[in-house]
């Protein structure tokens, strides 16, 4: 009888080497982000313009990054689930914060409310990631601006990530399995959703449970991406 | 609505040291830390050079990256601070780390930092989480101070004190005062904080606390059924296979409990305590191979660990023994002397050497580690586990040795007299050496000696002389210095006399003594939780 630990195979790699690119990816995000605070905000010479393509990118690569070595240890239930109270304002800080750098050197406008002294059950990380994702998708695609927004609605726990550009397709909107929206051409794998989604599962309260969605017509006028935490 | 920005936290009075072995991580750490207002930044870049520093300084806060290069880890750094009493109750201690894995959520609470920051940080970070860590920091100080000084039920108060002013997100508060209220052996107020809390949300924690208190109880197969669920909605909750390998242990399912233990393994498998217990129940199981590995994981994690055990390399010891490589398990038991310090280390595995040479016929060599231990193990102060003792017994019996090898017995009947299973093993061995009428005699004189000593002890006190009584425990101790009924009588009858004659340093110091060895020693960890909170009262 062999231990399991030490046989390694594709998969040990795959998982080690994402949490080794991550390393790498946050150390580049750092410099980078370090670099255009040096910056002239708003600054429209061609260069700037293609660091701002840079920090995004990078960006998504971390997101990505991210999402991915946690659904690979959720499927290997290897996944350190959590769940501990937590302080939603506190959480909401950190995540404008996350994004705060790439908003501004978009000159998109950050917003954000929440009920004072708002404590809830959820997987801090996981939350974070999903929301953090949800945010630069935001910032991609808005006009001007973007609004975080948590709300508890009918007993769960809401967070809402609101934009005023021109809304979700429609094709996005109805409940297709996260797969079938893949489409390479725009570099939408549908993956960030797909995390959201498996992390709202994980969230469990007796015989409730968490679920994404999209909606349009939010209060600035475009898209919503909703998690929803019982 | 508009939201205030949270308090700005003042870390410019704050001394703060980075530990890192990546020097552009140092870098962007150290310009994060300047920006919320740190003044008094220093830095290391492995875990040696930070354990100087917190020689060197006072620390408010230290933010330590858990992967270290070579040597030690983050969480060795840790658990060698504290273990040398290097940060102090009032030091905020993060562990960074760029992925969250089940030893974070897992380890023992005493093992834990304070938080584990996940990268990457940011300045919001700093200024919400590790803020509210320094200010929350000064509040658990108290408590801190409060079990650093054993003052469990002063710690229980304290909890209680800061519960009733928090709004929330105070879990690990009600999960400390559940721990202290089984160490006090207040197991209905804990099952009823547990419950309380269950009632509120599904928490795995509280879970595994009410299987805890059914292990505590004996009533180990509800808190196997109560662990299977948890490990099965959990998966990666490791206290959760830890408690369970323990409860099947006590059931006898030794194959069970590997089983649980290769899975807890596999997830983390960074633990040297729990590959330790993998080591053995596999060895239990005769899975020489699965053993054999798991001791030398073990061996390997602590090698920069300030809490080293000899346990891996007796474990390792054996097994190469077993499979007939005396030569390699002599070679691991001449690093366990050079590598873990202790005289106790030094007879553990002079008496290991013996069994290894008797193994391998070498009876000479067998007969020379006997006459350089039997002093020491006579005098009974080895410490040595009481299946150890009867173990180098046996292999003594074997060397034609009887002497030394019935004093042995007698030694493990007299601090086990309730122990049957060990008892059983006793005899055997007498039985074996052809020796079992006079084994049976000796055996029964060692198990009266207990219950003679303690009717006397318990007569004397009955008449009114307390301190005669506390005379006559005092010498029964010194003749079972493991025995854990008798040092838990000792100890009631100290606290009786305080309890009359008022506080008294040496009986009180005395009696805790008595009760911290019986834990070691006892099943019956409840009754030593009420001593030890009956003892606290008297002041």
């Amino acid at each position: 009888m062999g231990l399991p630990t030490t046989g390694l195979d594709i998969a040990t790699f795959l998982g080690a080497s994402i949490h080794d690119m991550k390393n790498s990816i946050n150390v580049m995000q750092a410099l980078l982000e370090d670099a255009l605070s040096g910056l002239h905000t708003h600054c429209q010479c061609p260069a700037t313009k293609k660091l701002d393509q840079v920090q995004y990118e990078t960006r998504r690569v971390s997101d990505n990054l991210v999402q991915l070595l946690a659904l690979y240890k959720i499927e290997r239930e290897m996944y350190p689930f959590d769940l501990q109270e937590q302080d939603v304002g506190d959480f909401v800080h950190e995540a404008i914060a996350r994004v705060s750098a790439l908003a501004q050197f978009r000159g998109v406008t950050l917003s954000y409310d929440y009920p004072q002294d708002l404590y809830w059950y959820f997987e801090y990380e996981l939350v974070l990631g999903s929301v953090v994702q949800a945010m630069h998708n935001a910032l991609r695609y808005t006009r001007d601006q973007v609004r975080l927004v948590a709300t508890v609605t009918d007993g769960r726990l809401e967070f809402r990530v609101e934009d005023n550009g021109s809304g979700y397709p429609e094709s996005m909107l109805c409940d297709l399995p996260a797969p079938q929206r893949i489409r390479f051409a725009t570099g939408s794998t549908g993956l960030g959703l797909y995390f959201s989604s498996v992390v709202a599962q994980l969230h469990k309260n007796r015989d409730r449970q968490g679920e994404t969605r999209l909606e349009n017509g939010s209060s600035l006028g475009g898209g919503t991406f909703i998690l929803a935490l019982p | 609505m508009t939201v205030p920005q949270p308090d700005r936290p003042d870390f410019v009075d704050k001394r703060v040291l980075i530990v890192d072995d990546f020097d552009g991580m140092r870098n962007i750490l150290r310009d994060l830390l300047r920006k919320v207002g740190a003044r008094q930044i220093d830095v290391a870049a492995n875990g040696n050079e930070a354990l100087t520093a917190l020689t060197r300084n006072k620390y408010d806060v230290v933010l330590c990256d858990y992967y270290l290069g070579a040597g030690k880890s983050g969480q060795q750094v840790l658990e060698e601070a504290r273990a040398k009493s290097l940060i102090g109750a009032s030091t905020v201690f993060c562990i960074i780390s760029a992925e969250k894995t089940s030893d974070m959520v897992m380890g023992a609470v005493e093992h834990q930092p304070d938080d584990y920051l996940i990268k990457p940080l940011t300045e919001a970070m700093l200024q919400t989480r590790l803020a509210k860590l320094v200010k929350r920091k000064t509040i658990m100080a108290t408590i801190q101070a409060a079990l650093r000084a054993k003052e469990y039920l002063k710690a229980i108060a304290l909890c209680e004190k800061q519960l009733a002013e928090d709004r929330g997100g105070s879990g690990d508060l009600v999960r400390l005062r559940c721990e202290l209220l089984i160490l006090t052996g207040n197991y209905e107020a804990a099952r009823t904080a547990y419950e309380k809390q269950l009632a509120v949300r599904d928490t795995a924690w509280a879970k595994a606390g009410l299987a805890k208190l059914h292990f505590q109880e004996g009533e180990y197969h509800h808190a196997r059924s109560l662990l299977q669920q948890l490990v099965e909605d959990n998966r990666a909750y490791l206290e959760g296979y830890d408690w369970l390998a323990k409860t099947l242990i006590q059931l006898g399912e030794w194959q069970e409990a590997e089983t649980v233990l290769i899975r807890a393994t596999t997830l983390s498998p960074l633990s040297a305590p729990r590959q330790q217990s993998l080591g053995e129940a596999a060895w239990q199981c005769n899975d020489l191979e699965v053993a054999e590995q798991a001791f030398r994981k073990s061996i390997s994690l602590s090698a920069h660990s300030a809490l080293k055990t000899p346990q891996p390399y007796l474990g390792l010891a054996n097994v190469c023994s077993r499979k007939g490589n005396s030569k390699e398990a002599l070679e691991i038991l001449g690093r366990l002397t050079k590598e873990v310090e202790g005289e106790m280390v030094k007879i553990q595995a002079k008496a290991a050497e013996v069994r290894v040479h008797r193994a391998a016929d070498d009876n000479t060599q067998a007969q020379r580690c006997a006459e350089e231990l039997s002093v020491q193990v006579q005098k009974g102060t080895h410490d040595m586990p009481p299946a150890a003792t009867l173990d180098l017994a046996e292999a003594l019996m074997q060397l034609d040795n009887k002497e030394v090898a019935s004093k042995l017995i007698q030694f493990v009947a007299r601090n086990h007299h309730e122990d049957e299973a060990l008892l059983k093993r006793a005899r055997d061995i007498f039985e074996r050496a052809e020796m079992g009428e006079a084994g049976n005699q000796a055996l029964e004189s060692s198990r009266r000696l207990a219950i003679d000593y303690m009717d006397k002890g318990v007569r004397l006190a009955r008449q009114g002389k307390l301190g005669d009584g506390i005379e006559v425990m005092r010498e029964a101790c010194g003749q079972m210095p493991n025995n854990a009924r008798v040092l838990l009588n000792h100890a009631y009858l100290l606290i009786s006399h305080m309890e009359k004659q008022g506080w008294h340093h040496a009986m009180f110091n005395e009696a805790r003594r008595c009760i911290e060895t019986a834990r070691k020693h006892t099943l019956d960890d409840k009754r030593c939780g009420l001593l030890l909170a009956k003892l606290e009262t008297i002041k």
